[in-house]
């Protein structure tokens, strides 16, 4: 983490078997197998080949002092509403979206595309007059 | 309105039953509560103001608003997908401040999805315990999750076991709350359908579920620990008729009074048709939507000697 987003989260965490870590500061004296757990803690992140790709709030809980990529207000719905942004930007690789001080997650770029990766269930749906017209959609 | 309810409410508020139904037709104010784990209050309310939203404080809780004018879906902002507040009605705010939960305490909530008394009891234990979530269905499972993830609660260990089975854990959680699956006849003001379902077979029913919910919750809580029990329904066989039978079958178990400042409440009932129950019950909690212009709520506090 330090290296890709030049600071850490601090706690303790737990690993499952689709690279997915978890915060799990609370459970030290639990075992969450022990209660049959059918999820524990905060998802933060997913080890990829080529990074940690930071969930929302693994995001947020960062405070990020690298790779962080400030997205211009017009963005902001599109991002939302889970698009890809087109968006010329230093970056390769996972950057953390910010706008104002609102950290809106996690996305992959190429230097001239930014994928999204907000979770489908999490998107702001609903259609909006005033609303930005996508550049691409995911 | 089906006649069997007109008449039972009659029964329970007599001269104000009128004003009980008056308001079942009003729909309820949208209302959020700020999640302190992400924002604070005055940022939140300052961020929102700024967008043309006119809030108004709920008066028993200081991160309760109501919306008075905003966006059509409240959940459909830029500040709901950041985990800055849950949309959760008042009174369901309630049982959590009775809980009262303190940071490092081991919790457990039976009956937890969607998640918002989960989350609410997390931000104030400022995410510092433990808090074991439980729901038995699996779709309630998912939504929970995706509750929890927004608000950014890290102090979780989510669970699908059903209720009953947290009898198997004696004597292990400081508090529980179990916020049992009703007949929501509290609820009428959101869904008006609800009175198209409701009726005596299924009042019975729900009422031994709960019973049985109720005992497996106290045999999991420690001694010196305190259940609170809630629902969103008003009818005596789904709350004071659960808590005699609980007093009865464990003598280890009391009911404590409170008292919430800003929220008014009325004594639970002591003689409901045939039936009369333990006089401690008084010290158990209505809340008619009438009172404080929210949901119907019950709430009891009961604490393990």
């Amino acid at each position: 983490m330090m290296e890709q987003y030049g600071n850490v989260i601090k706690g303790a965490f737990f690993i499952n078997n689709k690279n997915k870590v978890f915060l799990v500061s609370g459970l030290i004296n639990f075992n969450p197998n022990k209660f049959n757990a059918d999820g524990a803690g905060l998802y933060i992140g997913r080890l990829e080949r080529d990074g940690f790709r930071l969930s929302m709030e693994g995001a947020q809980l960062i405070n990020a002092k690298k790779n962080v990529l400030i997205i211009p207000d017009e963005l902001v719905y599109d991002w939302t509403r889970g698009f890809k942004l087109k968006l010329k930007n230093p970056y390769k690789g996972y950057v953390i979206i910010k706008n104002g001080p609102d950290v809106l997650g996690c996305g992959k770029s190429n230097g001239e595309l930014v994928l999204n990766y907000v979770p489908k269930a999490r998107r702001i749906l609903t259609f909006r007059k005033d609303a930005h017209v996508p550049i691409s959609k995911d | 309105m089906k006649k069997q309810f007109k008449e039972r409410a009659v029964k329970l508020l007599g001269s104000e039953a009128e004003d009980y139904f008056e308001i079942l037709k009003k729909p309820l104010i949208k209302s959020l509560r700020v999640n302190t784990l992400k924002i604070n209050i005055k940022s939140l309310v300052k961020r929102l103001e700024g967008k043309d939203w006119v809030l108004k404080q709920v008066p028993f809780i200081k991160q309760g608003f109501w919306v008075l004018k905003g966006p059509k879906h409240i959940g459909n902002c830029i500040e709901h997908f950041l985990g800055y507040f849950y949309s959760q009605e008042p009174a369901s705010m309630i049982p959590p401040l009775v809980m009262n939960p303190k940071p490092g305490e081991l919790i457990l909530d039976l009956a937890a999805s969607p998640g918002s008394k989960t989350s609410q009891i997390a931000a104030m234990m400022n995410d510092e315990g433990l808090i074991f979530a439980n729901d038995v269905q699996i779709n309630r499972i998912k939504i929970l999750k995706i509750n929890l993830q927004r608000i950014g609660v890290s102090s979780v260990i989510i669970t699908r076991r059903d209720g009953g089975n947290y009898r198997k854990n004696p004597c292990m959680f400081d508090k529980v709350l179990v916020d049992a699956p009703c007949s929501a006849e509290g609820a009428v003001r959101k869904k008006w359908s609800i009175l198209n379902q409701w009726n005596l077979r299924m009042i019975n029913k729900l009422s031994r579920l709960q019973r049985f919910l109720i005992y497996s919750a106290f045999t999991a809580l420690k001694p010196g620990g305190v259940l609170v029990y809630s629902t969103c329904t008003l009818t005596p066989e789904e709350n004071e008729r659960v808590i005699d039978c609980l007093l009865q079958r464990f003598p280890d178990a009391r009911v404590v009074p409170f008292r919430i400042k800003g929220l008014k409440t009325r004594p639970g009932i002591t003689e409901w048709g045939k039936e009369s129950y333990d006089s401690s019950i008084k010290h158990c909690a209505r809340v008619y939507p009438m009172d404080n212009d929210t949901e119907g709520f019950f709430i009891a506090k009961v604490r393990k000697r």
